[in-house]
């Protein structure tokens, strides 16, 4: 066989390989449908997350919202009540002030009946700084303010007792 | 005659010992008096005795002070007055002084009498009065036994020590501890600034309080308890009625409460600047706040139809088994 006929015969075998089919080695179509519809059930999926993420946050939007103005209004309603507290505090810690000064000016020439009056109003002083400070954490306790209200009430009768007029007459 | 009539009305309403009085004389002398007189009896210092007795008559004898200007004793209807005047009111500092020579007086009235005694700078003794006592000293003692109607207690500077007691009661202190024991009577108030206090009780509504003073309070069933302190304890022992509504606080002192086992009351204990809470009547235990020195407790205990609140600033509460 000539060279020029051998080479014609290997392009022929070549051309016919050429026009054969070129096809994977196995079935790709399913793999393809299923990328495909999964694919899409994803997106619907996504979708559906997307509208019922959305319809939560709503909820939860309002919820927060309720929830912080319930928050605020009892922040308000307890920093007036504090502030009430404290006021009331200040008012009657005022007024026992001047009562207890008026009083002790009023028996300024009497002669006390014990020497260590003072003293226990002191200790009564004292008692009332220590229930103060509580009450700061809790304005508005009313066992703590009954209490602050008795030691002004002893102060007072504390005062009285040791100056008794009646005792100045005998 | 219409003078004479008049006269005679005078002298039966009123009768009356009135003598200009000598340093140390001695006094003994006597009225007819109702089974239910009123005794008035003041002076200023030194000792006295009063008891009461089953006669119709109030007799006083002993001896006078020094500084005695006038012993006065009269009758006027069922009023008894007895005083004694001094010749110059001393301070209550000279009083206290222990050169003062004052009345050494024992007196007996009729023992259903309302016997009323006031004195700056005396020791007292009083003894089996059944109407009502209202005793009243700056600096002295009370002894008191055997009272009843409504009793009422005060001394400034001195102790007041009462047994056999009666009726309700009213004592107060400023600088002297106080003991009584109450046999019956439904109500029994008692306050100190420094003394003690110490009382045993049948009563069923009762008071107490004191700055720096302790309470010691031993009570059968209870409907009202109110005790309160500064800086003293307080120590209460006690059955609750149905009903019962007990309340204790104090600024620094300790509260006790013993109470029986079968307690049926709602309990609210509280302790706000470092104060604290021990239970031992039940298994509850007290709470500590998160932030803050805060303590409480609240707890039940059967089927509970009283209450009990306890509160302290930066005391201890106890609530224990009686």
């Amino acid at each position: 066989m000539s060279k020029p006929k051998k080479q014609q015969q290997e392009l022929e075998q070549r051309i016919a390989s050429l026009n054969r089919p070129i096809a994977p080695n196995k079935d790709l179509w399913q793999g393809i449908e299923y990328a495909i519809v999964n694919q899409q059930q994803a997106a619907s999926r996504q979708k559906a997350q997307i509208k019922k993420a959305s319809g939560v946050s709503r909820y939860l939007a309002i919820a927060a919202s309720i929830v912080m103005f319930g928050f605020l209004v009892l922040f308000i309603m307890d920093h007036n009540l504090n502030q009430q507290g404290e006021s009331l505090i200040a008012n009657l810690s005022d007024s026992h002030q001047k009562q207890k000064q008026a009083l002790i000016v009023s028996f300024a020439d009497t002669p006390a009946a014990t020497n260590n009056w003072e003293q226990q109003i002191a200790d009564l002083d004292e008692a009332e700084s220590a229930i103060k400070l509580a009450l700061k954490d809790a304005p508005n306790n009313p066992a703590l303010l009954k209490m602050l209200k008795q030691v002004y009430e002893q102060q007072l009768a504390i005062i009285e007792r040791v100056h008794a007029p009646a005792w100045q007459q005998i | 005659m219409r003078n004479m009539v008049i006269f005679k009305t005078w002298v039966s309403v009123i009768s009356m010992f009135s003598i200009m009085a000598f340093a140390g004389e001695k006094v003994d002398q006597t009225l007819d008096a109702a089974a239910d007189s009123i005794v008035q009896i003041e002076h200023t210092a030194g000792s006295a005795e009063i008891i009461g007795w089953d006669k119709e008559m109030v007799s006083v004898s002993g001896e006078l002070g020094d500084d005695t200007e006038e012993f006065i004793f009269k009758r006027n209807g069922k009023s008894i007055e007895i005083k004694i005047e001094v010749k110059q009111k001393k301070s209550w500092g000279a009083w206290n002084s222990s050169d003062v020579d004052g009345d050494k007086l024992v007196i007996y009235v009729p023992k259903g009498s309302r016997v009323e005694y006031n004195t700056t700078n005396a020791d007292l003794r009083i003894d089996n009065i059944l109407g009502s006592s209202d005793i009243e000293i700056v600096n002295g003692d009370i002894q008191a036994s055997n009272l009843a109607g409504r009793i009422q207690l005060e001394s400034v500077n001195g102790e007041i020590n009462a047994k056999g007691i009666q009726g309700d009661v009213y004592a107060q202190a400023v600088n002297g501890d106080i003991k009584i024991e109450h046999v019956s009577g439904k109500l029994i108030q008692v306050g100190s600034v420094n003394g003690d206090i110490r009382v045993t009780t049948k009563a069923e509504d009762i008071a107490v309080e004191t700055v720096n003073g302790d309470i010691e309070f031993e009570m059968a069933q209870v409907a009202s308890v109110d005790a309160q302190t500064v800086n003293g304890d307080i120590d209460l022992s006690m059955a609750l009625r149905s009903g019962a509504v007990v309340k204790a606080n104090s600024v620094g002192g300790k509260i006790t409460l013993s109470l029986p086992v079968d307690t049926a009351a709602k309990f609210d204990l509280e302790a706000h600047a470092g104060g604290s809470i021990r239970n031992t009547l039940s298994d509850d235990k007290a709470q500590e706040a998160k932030y803050g020195p805060r303590e409480w407790l609240e707890f039940t205990t059967g089927e509970p139809n009283a209450t009990v609140d306890v509160t302290t600033v930066h005391g201890r509460i106890v609530i224990a088994k009686k």
